[in-house]
């Protein structure tokens, strides 16, 4: 397999057959990121597209001082952030702690909307619901296997903050997880 | 077990195999967490990014020639201007006697323009 290093450099002496195998390396990563901030499909693949144009403008700036995929999750991850700002979608800061727990946990279990019965469609529900920073998080941390010090990175917060953001988005899920199974073993 | 102790055997390789509420709970959402999301890009989608790269670029070009013609344009008419106003007279005979010299300038030039072309052409694959 082609080593980062020479793959940016023959995207950057013009070859576009690297940069189609850069796209077809990270358009998971990209994919995913984008994916868990922006909710409509057709949105989110056209921010996609925009995040891999971004990075042919700016690939001559990487200095891999950092892994290829940790920088191009960093302008996924900031270019989504952006198009909410933009858009002024639904976009939670992170909330008040203890308000937005009680909210939380008391909330209307996705389940009872939809009618879905299985624990993974309600966990990724619940997923979605949490602030855009837990669900970024949780999916660097679980889906992209990366470390701490990649994530500060792609999200430009303190290796602290992160830590303790991915405990509560756990913590949160964990609390309506078990009312969901406390409602299951009454019926 | 707090929950910070039993998030932190769910990331080891020993993870808790009791029954209780918590452990039950986080057992399920640490197996929901590393799923990979559904992804649907269309099967086309690096093609078409290219497509828009290339596209772009071709837009910059034409931009470019534009400017580029203007500023040809607009230095010919000051050097016209300046030429009227100042009462400027061309003469141009100097030339003749040169005329080797100012061909085998042109000639260099072009040579180098040649070789650069030749030298530094991207490679087919490019498109």
């Amino acid at each position: 397999m082609i080593d980062d290093r020479t793959l940016v450099k023959n995207v950057m002496a013009g070859d576009m057959q690297a940069f189609r195998l850069l796209i077809h390396h990270h358009e998971r990563l990209v994919a995913h990121m984008v994916g868990r901030i922006v909710k409509n499909e057709e949105e989110a693949e056209e921010l996609c597209q925009d995040v891999f144009m971004k990075v042919h403008e700016k690939l001559g700036e990487f200095n891999f001082q950092s892994k290829l995929s940790t920088w191009i999750a960093t302008i996924a991850y900031r270019h989504a952030i952006n198009h909410l700002r933009k858009t002024k979608m639904t976009f939670s800061e992170i909330p008040d702690e203890d308000r937005f727990t009680k909210t939380f946990v008391e909330m209307e279990n996705p389940e009872s909307k939809t009618e879905e019965k299985d624990m993974d469609s309600f966990i990724l529900k619940l997923i979605d619901e949490l602030p855009v920073q837990y669900k970024t998080i949780l999916t660097l941390y679980h889906v992209q296997s990366m470390t701490y010090p990649e994530i500060c990175e792609v999200t430009g917060m303190p290796e602290g903050t992160v830590k303790n953001y991915l405990f509560r988005a756990r913590n949160l899920l964990k609390e309506k997880v078990q009312k969901y199974l406390s409602k299951e073993e009454l019926l | 077990m707090s929950d910070e102790e039993l998030q932190k055997q769910f990331e080891s390789n020993n993870p808790p195999t009791g029954s209780d509420r918590d452990t039950i709970a986080y057992r399920e959402i640490f197996r929901v967490v590393a799923k990979e999301p559904s992804v649907t890009l269309r099967s086309n989608f690096a093609e078409s990014i290219v497509r828009k790269i290339l596209a772009k670029k071709k837009r910059e070009s034409r931009r470019d020639m534009i400017w580029l013609s203007f500023g040809v344009v607009f230095l010919l008419i000051g050097l016209i201007v300046t030429a009227v106003v100042a009462g400027l007279k061309f003469e141009l005979g100097f030339l003749r006697e040169i005329s080797g010299l100012l061909i085998f300038g042109v000639a260099v030039i072009l040579l180098f323009n040649w070789i650069e072309r030749r030298a530094f052409s991207k490679p087919s694959s490019n498109t």
